[in-house]
């Protein structure tokens, strides 16, 4: 499947080349005295699950921000669709297409699952009211056809605090598909989770795939990331390490890999 | 836009009369309770509560309090606190008193007074929403420093509105404390179909508007509410404006039903009408609010004073009652919550 795609890809080079869906071109953020990226270069493909793999402190909250909106790079540029991204934020960076799964649960826990669904983007007439009625008949159709919700005790009104972790992170990954984001980033999206809701966020990433979105999957377990991922970018002290591929590389191989970079500072 | 995606749309299932039930258990609660207390009131006395004097007189009365609660609820499910609306009430009524003393005009005098009752809205937002200053001292502060610039304009003084000049000649006073006949000796106060206006406008913006759907999320997780887009200081700015407003409008409303301002204006109102917004099981802790709670729970609040002189109670009763109103409300309120989850 993967083959097929790089081959049309590499087909279509000659007449049009097609641009990645994220680049970004010697990206540097400085926090006061602290280099936190170092001219970071990478892109991001269509329809690809990229693993982001670093050690603590390598600049992967930092990069993934800077993708988001919420930081400015210090220099460099992003570009979306092959297009420059000039003036960026995070209300920017939703209208465009990338979606953020935290692992804080970007949820409000009294609120109801319709309600959260809605959050921020309500369908409401100009004055602000709400079309409840169709708010929560597309929160009914994620539910049951997207999440795969049977159960009759929860419904589109149930409040989010008596889901399950893995529950409410598959409403915000939901969330983000249903809203046709084309590039989906998971921040660390089974961290305090037990073992059976992680396998669930793993099924909703498999579903990201499935439906031909991107995604950029940050966690700092290879077992979670490596049966989901196409493609690894290493990140070591705010630079890019280097870039492998799932064929390329075992399990075992990518573990060791991250090991050693941490003893020696160099991926071989 | 679900169409659009290809996908199929799936018919909601209509709730059961129970998950219906569930999902109003506090508005439940709190309706029973305000049943209980009207009937108590009718057969502790049923002299005063077979009579449409009592009714008139809450409709004059419950509109101040009841106006106040209702606007303070938006600040109290954001998980934060006004409690300078007694001040601004007072600085609302005197601005509204002295421009029509000067001017003679009542629609002056309203407007003036709204206008500043929004202004002190947005001195709070600055102290609370700029600033970062928690909402109850941020608010503490300003309820002194409204009450001192009442002190040192009104040097004490009331101020009449009928003295030169009578405000009641004017159509603003008609629509705003007019009294309607219903029958040849019966009237209903404009105040009272104000607060049901406003109730009623309060409720749809708190549960069918993208405002008050906000207020709620804010109030539960501020962080998710602008990690998903939300304007959060937007949203708390207007709260403290709709607040001020609100309070405004308390003292006009007041000024204009006895034709007189008093400099005290609004003192003995701050309890009552937060006390309103809890018994109504707003959540102090943000995130979970009723209008239709406060609603019923400025009846209460409003009520309980005559309710308690009719019932032949001595008076130096009243607090012990507004006490365990109160107590037993939030503790009713609180085992039902925990009960849910």
């Amino acid at each position: 499947m993967s083959g097929a795609i790089k081959e049309s890809e590499s087909a279509a080079e000659v007449v049009a080349p097609k641009p990645p869906l994220l680049r970004m071109v010697d990206v540097c953020k400085r926090f006061g005295g602290v280099q936190v990226l170092d001219k970071v270069n990478l892109e991001i493909g269509d329809n690809e699950i990229v693993g982001l793999v670093g050690d603590n402190g390598a600049g992967k909250s930092t990069l993934i921000k800077t993708i988001t909106g919420v930081h400015l790079p210090t220099s460099g540029d992003l570009y979306y669709k092959g297009e420059k991204i000039s003036i960026h934020s995070v209300k920017k960076s939703r209208e465009m297409g990338i979606e953020t799964v935290y692992q804080e649960r970007a949820l409000a826990d009294l609120q109801t699952i319709w309600q959260n669904m809605f959050l921020g983007r309500e369908i409401s007439n100009k004055l602000g009211f709400l079309n409840i009625k169709e708010q929560k008949r597309q929160s009914e159709t994620m539910m049951r056809e997207h999440m795969g919700f049977t159960s009759k005790a929860i419904t589109v009104d149930t409040e989010v605090e008596f889901l399950s972790g893995g529950e409410k992170q598959g409403i915000a990954i939901s969330r983000a598909l249903y809203f046709n984001a084309d590039l989906i980033i998971l921040d660390e999206p089974t961290v305090a989770l037990s073992l059976s809701e992680t396998q669930r966020v793993q099924d909703f990433i498999k579903d990201i795939k499935r439906r031909g979105h991107s995604a950029i999957y940050i966690s700092h377990s290879i077992y979670l990331l490596y049966p989901v991922c196409d493609r690894f970018i290493v990140l070591d002290r705010g630079k890019v390490a280097g870039v492998l591929y799932k064929k390329d590389v075992t399990m075992d191989e990518l573990q060791e890999k991250m090991v050693n970079l941490v003893k020696t500072g160099v991926l071989e | 836009m679900s169409e659009q995606n290809g996908q199929v749309i799936t018919r909601l299932p209509e709730p059961t009369f129970k998950q219906k039930i569930a999902r109003s258990k506090i508005e439940i609660s709190i309706g029973m309770v305000t049943l209980g207390v009207f009937l108590l009131y009718l057969i502790g006395a049923p002299d005063v509560f077979t009579h449409y004097q009592i009714y008139y007189s809450f409709m004059t009365t419950i509109p101040i309090t009841g106006i106040l609660a209702l606007s303070l609820t938006f600040v109290i499910t954001l998980g934060e606190i006004d409690m300078s609306f007694p001040s601004t009430m007072a600085l609302g009524g005197l601005t509204m008193a002295s421009i029509f003393a000067a001017t003679g005009s009542v629609a002056l005098g309203v407007v003036c007074g709204l206008v500043v009752g929004v202004a002190c809205g947005f001195v709070n937002s600055l102290l609370i929403v700029g600033f970062g200053i928690p909402s109850i001292v941020g608010t503490i502060g300003s309820q002194f420093f409204f009450r001192g610039i009442v002190n040192v304009i009104a040097a004490g003084a009331g101020i009449s509105l009928l003295a030169t000049q009578t405000a009641k000649d004017s159509g603003v006073y008609f629509a705003l404390a007019g009294k309607i006949p219903i029958t040849e000796s019966d009237k209903i106060p404009m105040q009272f179909f104000w607060f049901v206006g406003l109730g009623v406008l309060c409720w749809f913006v708190f549960k069918r508007n993208r405002y008050g759907v906000h207020v709620s999320f804010v109030g539960d997780n501020k962080l998710a509410a602008q990690m998903m887009g939300v304007n959060v200081k937007r949203v708390r700015v207007t709260a403290y404006v709709i607040t001020g407003l609100a309070a405004a409008f308390a003292g006009i409303l007041s000024n204009l039903e006895v034709s007189y301002y008093y400099p005290s204006q609004g003192e003995d109102i701050m309890l009552p009408a937060l006390a309103a917004v809890f018994i109504g099981g707003t959540s102090v802790l943000g995130g979970r609010g009723s209008v239709v709670g406060t609603f019923l729970g400025a009846l209460i609040m409003g009520s309980l004073e005559a309710g308690i002189i009719s019932l032949g109670i001595n008076g130096f009763w009243i607090k012990v009652f507004f006490g365990l109103i109160i107590m037993i409300s939030v503790s009713v309120y609180s085992f039902i919550m925990k009960r849910s989850t």
